[in-house]
């Protein structure tokens, strides 16, 4: 115990815990997005494709000697590629959309692994795949650190301003329409905040075990909560809860920090809905089975509909 | 256009992509009016709605909403859709599906004190009250189905339409959310109507206009013939 104390001096270390603390802000938030409008796939898409952006970075940083496509920028360049074409397929409706979401899945990972066949391997910082698609937390320098707060805010910010417009659109998209409420736009707004958080989460877990961090907090916050800001606030404290409890257990038993908070996070799921469920049953057995609520038949005009 | 006239559809005629729906449909809708809209599935209702409401471009013909485009004149209506088709998981409560509806009136900025009071006043109505912190997965068919009218109402439209607001409930929600129907024709709402029900509109509605790739307005008689098994729906 004591020599994890002691790590947690180390800025590193620190830098692992901030990072993660930022992810799990925003997968609270663009996660109950995700978890309520089944944008499950979407999401695992997104997240795939940016594989090709950290191998397309390495890739210009090496051969074409373009220094500030950093890793973390192709990443966000090619996720946000890839949300503007599903949104755009979304919307057209010429193609299936999980269709769309295969063939950005798997051409984005393809792109990465021949980027980094053309790559000197020196350039590539975590040398090996496993790092990028399993995470390293221990690469979260305070640079990366700072552009992942400034993405964060980002992010937020524009959640706030667009959350009513959002929630309208995310419950029925016909009612924001008629509501004149431009849903094509807003639709590919939500596709970019999320390729966005992908890029930050991507840091924390890596690539592979980003749709759990994005969608099984916010999953948990949806059970236990009424309204969508009461989702995003548990979705939040559970991801950040559940998080840190994983770091602690990673450096506990050392193992890779990404893999374990998914696992700490996945048990805890297990653990959510089997409560949920106990809880339902006990309130079935408590209930006394009749719901509708009688109004005041105030109905002259149409008497005979009282008896309909 | 005359000036109580809210729907005016000249010719129009829609559809999804290739698939043509409606042909050549002719229809006034005016101030005051309770339509009924009857006809057989696939006949077109949902999609002559969805046109009114600007959901759909017409490949043919004009449409006038409100004295404008339909993408302009939905604004002043207040929609009803089908309960059913709604992810019951959603987390919103029944009083936040009704502040939605102040979307149309409040554009993007936060809701004033008079929307907000409207919104109150569309939940005292509809009877919505009593249920407002429930999330939507905890409320019967005929509760959310008021939640919808009470969204619909919150926003004071000059007119409401109708998706068979009364389908899949049991004979106690369909009263209730009949009550809160009779309750606004009886002021003088212009109300469009999708039913299936003719037994309970033969009487109450001013006009009733069956849809089946066209529109044709039916008369009582017609009713009549339709209650008798006369395949008219």
């Amino acid at each position: 115990m004591t020599d994890i104390i002691d790590m947690l001096e180390i800025p590193l270390i620190q830098n692992m815990f901030l990072a993660t603390a930022l992810a799990c802000v925003l997968c609270g938030v663009i996660g109950t997005y995700v978890v309520v409008n089944r944008m499950v796939a979407v999401t695992g898409g997104i997240a795939h494709t940016t594989f090709g952006g950290v191998g397309f970075a390495y890739f210009a940083m090496s051969v074409l000697a373009v220094s500030w496509m950093t890793p973390m920028a192709g990443a966000l360049l090619f996720g946000i590629a890839a949300a503007v074409i599903m949104a755009v397929c979304r919307r057209n409706g010429e193609l299936r959309e999980d269709t769309v979401i295969g063939a950005l899945w798997a051409a984005g990972m393809a792109a990465g692994v021949v980027f980094m066949c053309y790559t000197d391997r020196s350039v590539i910082v975590p040398s090996s795949y496993e790092s990028i698609l399993f995470g390293n937390m221990l690469l979260i320098d305070s640079g990366k650190l700072a552009a992942m707060a400034v993405i964060t805010a980002a992010v937020l910010a524009v959640t706030a301003f667009f959350f009513r417009d959002l929630r309208i659109m995310t419950f029925d998209a016909n009612f924001a329409r008629i509501s004149g409420i431009n849903v094509t736009v807003l639709d590919l707004i939500l596709h970019i905040l999320i390729a966005v958080t992908c890029v930050m989460v991507a840091n924390v877990v890596g690539i592979v075990m980003i749709m759990a961090l994005m969608t099984i907090p916010a999953a948990m916050g949806n059970m236990f909560s009424h309204g969508m800001k009461g989702t995003m606030a548990l979705g939040t404290v559970y991801a950040l809860f559940l998080s840190v409890a994983g770091l602690f257990l990673s450096l506990y038993m050392d193992t890779p920090p990404g893999a374990t908070v998914v696992l700490v996070i996945a048990a805890a799921f297990i653990v959510a809905v089997l409560a949920k469920r106990a809880a339902s049953r006990a309130g079935k057995n408590g209930s006394r089975g009749v719901r509708g609520t009688r109004l005041p038949y105030r109905n002259q005009r149409f008497p005979e509909m009282q008896y309909l | 256009m005359e000036e109580n006239t809210l729907v005016s559809m000249s010719g129009v005629s829609s559809g999804y992509g290739r698939v043509q729906v409606l042909r050549d449909v002719n229809l006034e809708l005016h101030k005051g009016d309770f339509m009924a809209v009857v006809g057989p599935n696939g006949g077109g209702k949902t999609t002559l709605f969805r046109t009114i409401l600007g959901l759909i471009e017409p490949s043919a013909g004009t449409i006038e909403v409100m004295g404008g485009p339909p993408s302009k004149g939905c604004r002043k209506i207040g929609y009803v859709p089908q309960s059913g088709t709604f992810d019951r998981k959603y987390p919103a409560s029944a009083e936040d599906v009704v502040m939605m509806g102040l979307r149309p009136r409040q554009g993007i900025l936060p809701s004033g004190r008079d929307l907000r009071e409207s919104a109150e006043r569309a939940m005292e109505r509809t009877g919505v009250t009593e249920f407002r912190d429930q999330r939507i997965g905890d409320l019967s068919g005929g509760q959310l189905q008021r939640a919808f009218i009470a969204r619909a109402l919150a926003s004071e439209p000059e007119m409401l339409m109708l998706d068979e607001p009364t389908a899949s409930l049991d004979p106690e929600m369909r009263a209730g959310v009949c009550s809160i129907l009779s309750e606004v024709l009886s002021e003088g709402m212009t109300v469009m109507m999708i039913t299936h029900d003719l037994e309970g509109i033969e009487d109450r509605a001013d006009r009733i206009i069956r849809v089946n790739r066209t529109v044709r307005e039916v008369s009582r008689g017609d009713i009549h013939a339709m209650e008798c098994g006369g395949g008219l729906l």
